[in-house]
């Protein structure tokens, strides 16, 4: 922690040269992380009373609205959805068996922290960020820096750099020493209004675009006050390149202003419900609004950091919208979420702790069962969402599930990862995903189409993962000290974390028995697997 | 089986009824095809013919005969009174009365990989939004809800260059291309009689090789036992979606949605007069495409950059017109004989056109500002040609045209208003089109 708030610190005044503002900056951020590390058992008792107060908030408004919540889901289901949610993969069989096993109480507690030091945890989130904070499908044509985006974003997470740092980190970009967090500037075309509509909205969980072209007509942004967000990034350029390749090194320029859509007017740097910004030569003006925005008194950003977090685990935010004052009001949570903002900035903006006190509350372990919309509507929580595995997500569980597929695992897997540096690719995972990656959009929501399925069925993936020549788990589950039932729980459990019904187990019982030779079996167990991998249970994160 | 194989095309249906099976087609087909172009409630469909790598407008559709740019083609009379073709476009030009061709296109990217964005989606690439290829919101809005077929298949797509400019955006993977035979054919002797005919197929609408009917059997009755217990207990609208849409998936695995890509249908007389290269493939399948009710089909022409002739530009055009002329001749032949032509638009383009001067190497290079498309069919107005270029071929003398017009052509031609909207995930309204459609083309 220490080493990471210095090395940026030193960082940013080795780039600018400059001291004055970014220590004060830095230090009055450092003060908080410097209390709660002071106090260490503290954090255990703050952490401890954050969860029950979440849990209170949650079953005070179920009864006062006369909802059942739903039952605690199994263990499989919370062992499932908490590997899915924080390393982006089902769990593997030997973890099932173990987990249900496992008779300790803490168990679900011990497993989260095993997730978060997991390097799955820092490369799923480094996909998840990626995908946040570029346009849709703009890595594409980026293959490279999108890759080294994917490592510099990667390697923060991997030591819970603080969420304020790596903001900062991302938004002071230059491009000149490491391949990466410059696309989202180029992926941005370097235009001040998309940069500033991007980073309002990703950073501040604002959607001002509408207000570049009119007064925002429902919230208190008007044209002016987004323009002068804008004009922050007005003077980041990108250097010449003399052979007109597209360069992702980034400086600051000394002049560039942004004027006021169809007139001749300049529109200075103006922080968004604040004030203008002082006119200081010695600060850059992307340094200017990184102090401003990532500041522990910024409501806006850490609010925005908390819902993010929250919706990443739960399918959708704690607030309908970040956007105005009056609607945050009107919500039932905005009180949980001013606390929870509290409590990310006073544990030194600690994203991992933020993901392991909400994986701790009752409402992150409740099941998705419910009667009917209107007696478990989304916004109370008192059910689980579901949310449709991504592509990413189905092709890492893929590859979990079946050791045929071992080669892409060993070779691009997060282990390889690590090794590497990242800059290595799996060009199978980045063809599937790209053909069936959909736009962004509510995490909850199934948007996928027709073709997209059909590759799911008959695609190369699925037969590499099914087929009885190619599949080294239906290779495994061959060994001779397995019966029928074992193989088929085995097999159920890789795929689902849990056992077939007796209905289930009864009918692939039968299909294994009416089979004349091993080959036959074998291929009749690539059958039951291909029947669970194209399974609505399957298909999504519940 | 033999009926049931019939089921999904009624034209079909109609045209045996009171036939003996054997029937030749020849003599009902001219009365069957003027009631079909006459129904007003016919569908609309379009086929984009790409042409990847940015054809040369100098030796095919705006030549420069007596100019040092002209080059080595000569110029043919064609069916249309002054509109003429270059020599190896023979066949097409017995159609130059149902073609418009368009010579006053002015674009502003001379990058591949920009420009097929540009004219693919109306927009240049930018971040903010990611704009739908114009095929795939045509595709949505000519969509019939209970067709089993895909809305729109793209033949052999040569899409590395920009995939982004082929694909859905923000709309969504539901309006994704169905690509068929992503290889294409080699160019060189797809026009000649002795190549082997490509053999083109619908990705993924097969059980994989090895897959027997009894584990095919297997799969479903297993896949329908989990769905009917899981879904009993768990509700929720992407949950039904996601099971909806498996089995629509299933439907399209059915013998007769295969039967609609299935060119070994067709004789090999048919087949050959098409080309046997993917393009010529391409054009077979989308007139069976289109027979079947399909809105939107796309037939690429060759493997890569096909078009991007730097080097050796005359003997590369040479073989790819006559490519392009089998294919699209025949195309628009079989079309107009099944009353089909009149509700089917054609448009033919690619990225940019080609430099007028000749480079040292014989070849001609990028040049988006004075350029070349054409329309056909369907709500055009052929046998003309709009706008002009200088003597040199340089540059635009009349009516100088953006893409957005072309792509707002395209949208009018088929009766779709070019203004009609999509909105992003960011509630942001796109257009179609951005243009104003080409009005002295449109019939």
């Amino acid at each position: 922690m220490r080493f990471d708030r210095w090395s940026l610190v030193v960082l940013i005044l080795g780039l600018y040269g400059w001291l004055q503002g970014a220590t004060v900056g830095q230090l009055s951020s450092a003060k908080a992380a410097d209390d709660v590390g002071e106090a260490g058992t503290e954090i255990v008792e703050l952490r401890k009373q954050m969860i029950r107060r979440i849990d209170e908030h949650l079953a005070e408004l179920w009864e006062q609205r006369g909802i059942v919540p739903a039952s605690s889901g199994s263990d499989g289901e919370f062992l499932r959805r908490a590997y899915l949610d924080l390393n982006g993969v089902i769990p593997r069989v030997s973890e099932v068996r173990s987990f249900l096993a496992d008779r300790r109480p803490d168990k679900q507690r011990l497993l989260v922290d095993r997730l978060l030091e997991s390097p799955r945890y820092a490369s799923h989130m480094a996909t998840v960020w990626q995908n946040r904070i570029l346009p849709y499908e703009i890595e594409m044509q980026h293959v490279r820096e999108a890759i080294g985006l994917h490592q510099w974003l990667r390697s923060r997470f991997a030591r819970n750099l603080r969420y304020d740092n790596l903001v900062e980190g991302l938004l002071l970009a230059t491009g000149e020493e490491e391949l990466g967090p410059g696309l989202y500037y180029r992926a941005l075309d370097l235009a001040p209004e998309k940069i500033a509509a991007s980073a309002a909205e990703l950073f501040l969980g604002l959607h001002l675009q509408c207000a570049q072209c009119h007064d925002h007509p429902y919230a208190n942004w008007s044209q002016r006050d987004f323009w002068g967000f804008a004009a922050f990034f007005a003077r980041v350029r990108s250097p010449e390149d003399r052979m007109m390749r597209t360069s992702y090194r980034l400086f600051d320029d000394d002049r560039g202003e942004v004027l006021l859509p169809d007139t001749e007017e300049v529109i200075y740097p103006k922080y968004l419900q604040a004030s203008l910004a002082a006119d200081d030569k010695s600060q850059t003006r992307r340094m200017q609004l990184t102090l401003w925005m990532t500041s522990r008194d910024n409501r806006l950003f850490v609010r925005a950091a908390v819902d993010w977090a929250w919706s990443h685990l739960f399918g959708r935010g704690l607030v309908p919208s970040l956007d105005h004052v009056g609607d945050l009001a009107l919500s039932d949570h905005s009180e949980l979420l001013e606390e929870l903002a509290e409590y990310f900035v006073r544990s030194g903006f600690d994203l991992q702790e933020l993901f392991r006190v909400l994986a701790s509350t009752r409402a992150y372990q409740l099941s998705g069962q419910y009667v009917s919309e209107g007696t478990s509507p989304p916004e109370l929580f008192a059910r689980m969402l579901a949310k449709p595995l991504t592509p990413e997500q189905l092709y890492d569980s893929f590859l979990v599930l079946s050791p045929s597929l071992k080669g892409e695992e060993q070779r691009y897997g997060p282990q390889a990862e690590q090794a590497t540096g990242g800059m290595t690719i799996d060009p199978t995972r980045m063809e599937f995903v790209r053909r069936m990656r959909s736009p962004p959009g509510d995490a909850t929501e199934y948007r996928s189409g027709t073709l997209q399925a059909l590759m799911l069925m008959n695609g190369e993936l699925m037969d590499r993962l099914t087929a009885a020549d190619r599949s080294s788990l239906l290779g495994a589950l061959a060994a001779p000290y397995l019966d029928d039932e074992q193989q088929i729980e085995a097999v159920f459990l890789a795929a689902l974390a849990r056992s077939p019904t007796p209905a289930q187990q009864a009918q692939c019982v039968e299909m294994l028995r009416a089979c004349e030779t091993s080959e036959e079996r074998t291929s009749a167990l690539g059958d039951i697997l291909w029947a669970l991998a194209n399974s609505t249970e399957f298909g999504f994160n519940r | 089986m033999a009926l049931r194989d019939w089921k999904l095309s009624r034209r079909e249906m109609l045209r045996c009824a009171g036939l003996g099976w054997g029937a030749s087609c020849a003599s009902w087909l001219p009365a069957l095809a003027a009631e079909v172009a006459a129904d007003p409630r016919r569908h609309r469909h379009c086929i984009l013919l790409w042409m990847n790598g940015g054809p040369s407008q100098t030796d095919t559709f705006d030549m420069k005969p007596g100019h040092a740019n002209g080059g080595e083609f000569k110029e043919i009379a064609t069916r249309a009174p002054g509109l003429r073709f270059s020599e190896h476009l023979p066949k097409l030009a017995e159609h130059a009365e149902r073609l418009a061709v368009v010579r006053s296109l002015s674009t502003k990217e001379g990058d591949h990989s920009r420009g097929t964005h540009l004219v693919r989606t109306g927009h240049p690439p930018a971040g903010g939004v990611a704009y739908p290829s114009i095929a795939c919101a045509l595709a949505k809005q000519l969509a019939t809800a209970s067709s089993k077929l895909p809305n729109y298949v793209s033949v052999a797509p040569q899409s590395q260059v920009s995939p982004a400019s082929f694909g859905p955006g923000f709309l969504g993977q539901r309006y994704a291309p169905a690509i068929v035979g992503g290889a294409a054919g080699g160019a060189a002797s797809a026009a000649s009689d002795s190549a082997e005919i490509v053999d083109l197929r619908l990705e993924h609408i097969e059980w994989p090789a090895g897959v027997e009917a009894r584990q095919a059997a297997r799969r479903m009755e297993l896949w329908n036992e989990l769905q009917g217990s899981f879904l009993r207990d768990h509700r929720g609208e992407s949950f039904l979606a996601h099971d909806a849409l498996y089995r629509n998936a299933a439907d399209m695995m059915r013998p007769e949605v295969r039967q609609a890509f299935d060119l070994g249908a067709e004789s090999d007389t048919v087949r050959r007069k098409y080309g046997a290269g993917s393009f010529g493939q391409g054009c077979l399948l989308a007139r069976r495409l289109v027979e079947r009710g399909v809105p939107f089909v796309e037939v690429a022409l060759g493997q890569g950059l096909a078009w991007d002739t730097h080097q050796d530009n005359f003997n590369q055009v040479r073989r790819l017109s006559e490519e392009l002329d089998a294919g699209w001749a025949n195309l628009m032949t079989e079309l107009a004989e099944r009353g089909l032509l009149e509700s089917t638009t054609i448009l033919w383009i690619g990225e940019f056109g080609r430099t007028p001067t000749i480079n040292g190497n014989a070849g001609r290079d990028h040049f988006p500002s004075a350029w070349t498309c054409v329309f056909g069919g369907g709500g055009i107005q052929g046998g003309q040609a709009f706008g002009k270029t200088s003597d040199d071929g340089n540059v635009v003398e009349e009516n100088r045209v953006e893409i957005g017009d072309v792509l707002a052509t395209l949208c009018a031609a088929m009766g779709v208003s070019p203004s009609e909207e999509n909105v992003t995930p960011a509630a942001r309204p796109i257009k179609l089109a951005e243009g104003k459609p080409i009005s002295d083309i449109l019939a």
